[in-house]
């Protein structure tokens, strides 16, 4: 019942082991709209700051469940725990608008383009042959803001 | 974004399904990817937040919930009964070559490791396939 209502995220049983993550998208297709609209409409200046704001809170709930009453799977497969990788595809979209509109002044020079690539090219090694998952707290609260960073930046790169 | 596209297909794809297998062998390299690989679902979050912003960058709100969300939600459910008629298929096939019944341990390990490959692979396809059409509603 969970996966056809999509809330098997919050739910013990699926029926599918990756319905978590379709939940987790439909919910946040169904909410983020809203906020969206609404940051976008009252808040336009501040809307930057709201999603700096809720990429933090995501972290807040992290570091909350991990020291309380902890399960992984409170922390891996609920909407609130990960809202940062949604929050940080808003601040792509958001910074891929700017740099659009302001594209004949920004210049990055050559080399620090070279340095950005071989920053994230390393850090890609290591998410991928890294062993920081053994330190408890890195895994369970820390792992998805370095995923997630090093993907916004990627993407600026190519941007 | 072809970049990231690339990147998020071939995580999907190819590196997702050896998860599986990566969990049941010794080697440290291959233990590490296999607790890393997990950085996939965070690509497909941040390309739906990605793509969240622009469709209602491009309409309004009423329009989005008509038309975007009733188009993509149709497509979950299709995904699911795909995956779960697929998974269940494979779960009977092997229960029948590998004779589950019987009390041998390693063949239980075998087909824990070939059902999660499976699931995953198919899951992230199916996941991936998602992206695509969404992207293509844009």
């Amino acid at each position: 019942m969970g996966d056809v209502l999509f809330i098997s995220n919050y739910l013990p049983a699926r029926i599918v082991n990756v319905g978590w993550a379709i939940s987790t998208i439909v919910q946040v297709y169904i909410i983020f709209p809203l906020l969206i609209h609404f940051t976008n409409k009252f808040f336009k200046s501040y809307r930057i700051l709201f999603w700096v704001f809720l990429y933090f809170l995501a972290i807040l709930f992290r570091i909350y469940h991990y020291n309380n009453h902890f399960l992984e799977e409170k922390i891996y497969f609920m909407t609130h725990t990960r809202l940062d990788s949604f929050v940080i595809g808003i601040l792509l979209a958001e910074f891929t608008l700017y740099y659009q509109d302001k594209k004949r002044i920004i210049q990055i020079p050559t080399w620090l383009r070279l340095m950005i690539i071989l920053i994230f090219l390393f850090n890609f090694g290591y998410i991928l042959l890294g062993d920081y998952y053994k330190i408890p707290l890195m895994n369970y609260v820390f792992k998805y803001n370095y995923y997630n960073l090093t993907f916004f930046f990627l993407v600026m790169y190519f941007i | 974004m072809h970049a990231l596209r690339t990147i998020a297909l071939i995580q999907f794809i190819i590196l997702h399904p050896l998860i599986g297998f990566a969990q049941y062998t010794d080697s440290k390299v291959i233990q590490s990817l296999a607790h890393n690989l997990f950085v996939c679902m965070d690509i497909l979050f941040l390309l739906s937040g990605y793509f969240i912003y622009f469709s209602i960058s491009k309409e309004n709100l009423k329009n989005y919930y008509i038309k975007r969300l009733i188009r993509i939600i149709p497509t979950f459910y299709i995904a699911f009964i795909l995956y779960f008629y697929l998974i269940h298929q494979e779960l009977n096939k092997t229960s029948k070559i590998m004779n589950l019944n019987s009390d041998n341990n390693q063949l239980l390990e075998l087909y824990k490791v070939f059902n999660l490959s499976i699931q995953y692979w198919w899951g992230m396809f199916y996941l991936s396939r998602i992206i695509y059409q969404r992207e293509s509603l844009m």
